[in-house]
């Protein structure tokens, strides 16, 4: 152990004694080690602004929609359905000149009721019935030469108790009632952006809107909501979803969503309500005309594919680091050809085949682990900077990253060190010690 | 010194050694016999290509026999593995070159060390210290060899062959780089380390150098030809 200790010293000094070179040497690694911590930085800043903008949305709202599960080839659809409200692929009414592909609405009212009723024993705090159109709406006389004003917006029938699901505010006025939904009263929500796209800065309660041939009167604005990308509270117009039921002629909903008390009872909630609706729509799973769907189904997606695009960015900058370990190896051994009187010095004082081995290998193991350290600082350097151009993205450097790229380039030194340290381990003396 | 007599540093019998090269055989050394006790001082001479760099590493423990035994201290080193032949070289034969004695780029003092990395001494730094005061380079530990004349280069290489305080001081053409003055200098230096305890063999083809020792064996085409003892 001690002899080893004195190798190690010997090995730090040739190191210092040559730094120009030991720099050079080291530079591939510097920047390979540098190149795969900024973009691993980069790609978990990506993951988590991904993530948190969903987070953001709720994390526990459950979410039952018409239609079997999308399949992966189609799993860009849990976007839309799962959290969407614009409803491309929820709209069951077909608006006569076969327009977007829509997909039958097969829950129903009893549906809800079910889920309503167990609410309690299945840890559900709020359950809202929802549907939804995309609808042409006209404002009521707001033209002065009499035009009647169009404009095209989403249109979502549901419940008061969606907004707390999808923790909506409100900017002015309130929501419309339970009792609204029971009697089909025409009465609408907006959202911010709808607000002022239909009626500019004017105030919009106690005026009209004219939804098909029904004419609604605005009870409330909602508070503006930062957009999630999938779908846009902000641009929607509200309804009791029994109204819309009566103006566009839809018998059923496209969607019911639960809110549940916490995240841990998230899975058995699911679980209950997927069973109750699989016996009342006598179902079983492969048949289900339905499908369930939770944040965290949606993260494990977003998750999935953005570990799968960080990898792919570590594995580009690990061919930077095989081909810096390549480098690291010819010049060890452009060393140990340098260095032959030295070996041949050194075995002739005693050396053992072991103890020059030894030397070598930790001279590469050594340099490597230096040039990954300065690496990493550099690649956080980096990627902060870069930062500057992406926005919305904070790099996130992470002690996995960092503790792989301390593991990596000692195993790159320690691999591409031992070819060369065995080379100088096996000269003979005598030859070492003529070499000119 | 103790009562009985100890053996004696070097007892070589029969030794040859033969290298071959495809079909020819070279005869490097053959019925090599020579005892070398404690304390001598001794110059192998010869013309190149007589042998005596073949005998050096023999001696050195570089090399092995062919045929015949080598005792070194009383015991046979004649086949020994790399690395006892390594642990040997270490503890008991002090190495003087021709020329690169000092590793580049590194001070005095660093080079008189490097056998203690592989071989344990205590008090390595004080045994250091007192070396080079025994050379007269005290002032020289922190230099590097670009910066030191031959022959003090020399004069180090003769302080780290003292270092492990082994049982030969192996010189081979010590002198080979120096002029007459220099190489006066550093073989009074030997005849000084002998008179201390050392035991001495010197391999080199300069008579004038050979007459430092006490005992001159001349090889010619890998036998030894004459081996005279000077009187004094």
């Amino acid at each position: 152990m001690k002899r080893t200790f004195r190798i190690f010293a010997q090995s730090l000094r040739a190191i210092g004694r040559n730094k120009g070179r030991s720099f050079l040497t080291m530079l591939g690694i510097i920047i390979g080690i540098a190149s795969v911590i900024a973009l691993v930085a980069i790609g978990n800043g990506a993951s988590n602004s991904i993530t948190g903008r969903l987070t953001s949305l709720g994390t526990n709202i459950i979410t039952i929609r018409s239609g079997a599960a999308p399949t992966g080839a189609n799993s860009g659809g849990v976007f839309g359905a799962g959290l969407g409200g614009g409803g491309q692929k929820m709209v069951r009414i077909d608006n006569g000149n076969g327009g977007p592909k829509t997909v039958e609405a097969t829950l129903t009212a009893d549906d809800l009721k079910a889920v309503k009723d167990n609410a309690k024993s299945w840890n559900l705090t709020n359950v809202a019935g929802y549907t939804s159109s995309n609808s042409e709406l006209t404002l009521h006389d707001k033209d002065s030469s009499g035009n009647a004003q169009t404009a095209r917006m989403a249109v979502s029938g549901t419940e008061p108790s969606y907004f707390d699901i999808q923790s909506l505010t409100f900017a002015s006025g309130k929501s419309f009632t339970d009792a609204d939904v029971t009697s089909s009263n025409k009465v609408a929500v907006l959202g911010s952006q709808a607000a002022t796209d239909l009626f500019g800065t004017d105030n919009p309660i106690g005026q009209t809107i004219k939804l098909e041939d029904d004419t609604y009167t605005i009870v409330g604005v909602l508070t503006s909501k930062e957009e999630s990308g999938f779908n846009n509270a902000n641009r929607q117009v509200y309804v009791p979803y029994t109204s819309a039921q009566s103006t566009y002629s839809l018998a059923n909903l496209s969607t019911i969503y639960a809110k549940a008390t916490d995240e841990k009872s998230i899975a058995t909630s699911k679980t209950d309500i997927n069973n109750k609706l699989l016996s009342l729509h006598g179902k079983t799973d492969k048949t289900a005309d339905f499908s369930i769907s939770t944040p965290d189904d949606l993260l494990n997606t977003v998750k999935q594919s953005t570990s799968v695009f960080t990898t792919l960015l570590a594995g580009v900058a690990s061919i930077s680091l095989v081909v810096g370990g390549i480098g690291i190896m010819n010049i060890m051994l452009v060393a140990v050809s340098e260095r032959t009187r030295e070996i041949g010095l050194r075995k002739a004082l005693g050396a053992r085949t072991r103890d020059i081995l030894q030397q070598f290998v930790f001279e590469s193991v050594l340099l490597c682990l230096a040039g990954g350290l300065i690496g990493i600082a550099v690649g956080a350097l980096t990627a902060a900077n870069l930062s500057r151009f992406l926005s919305g993205i904070t790099p996130v450097v992470s002690m996995d990253s960092v503790i792989l790229a301390v593991g990596v380039s000692t195993l790159v030194g320690l691999v591409f060190g031992i070819y060369p340290a065995a080379k100088a381990a096996r000269l003979n003396p005598i030859d070492a010690l003529r070499y000119e | 010194m103790s009562t009985t007599k100890s053996a004696p540093v070097i007892v070589l019998k029969d030794i040859g050694k033969t290298y071959k090269s495809g079909e020819e055989k070279t005869i490097a050394l053959q019925s090599i016999n020579i005892t070398i006790e404690n304390g001598d001082f001794v110059a192998i001479m010869g013309p190149s290509g007589s042998g005596k760099s073949t005998m050096m590493h023999i001696l050195g423990l570089l090399d092995t026999p062919s045929s015949g035994s080598f005792l070194l201290d009383g015991q046979d080193v004649s086949k020994l593995k790399k690395n006892t032949q390594a642990d040997l070289r270490n503890r008991k034969i002090g190495f003087v070159f021709q020329q690169f004695n000092l590793m580049p780029r590194t001070t005095v003092l660093e080079n008189l060390m490097l056998p203690t990395v592989y071989g344990n001494l205590p008090n390595r730094f004080e045994r250091a210290e007192s070396l080079l005061k025994h050379v007269d380079l005290a002032d020289r530990a922190t230099h590097t060899g670009a910066q030191l004349s031959g022959g003090q280069i020399q004069r180090v290489a003769v302080a780290r062959a003292l270092m492990m305080n082994p049982s030969l001081i192996l010189a081979d053409e010590p002198t080979g780089n120096l002029d007459t003055k220099r190489s006066e200098e550093i073989m009074r230096l030997f005849r000084f380390i002998n008179k201390q305890g050392a035991t001495v063999v010197l391999i080199t083809h300069e008579p004038e150098i050979a007459a430092y020792a006490d005992r001159i064996i001349t090889l010619k085409d890998g036998a030894i030809i004459a081996d005279k003892k000077r009187l004094s």
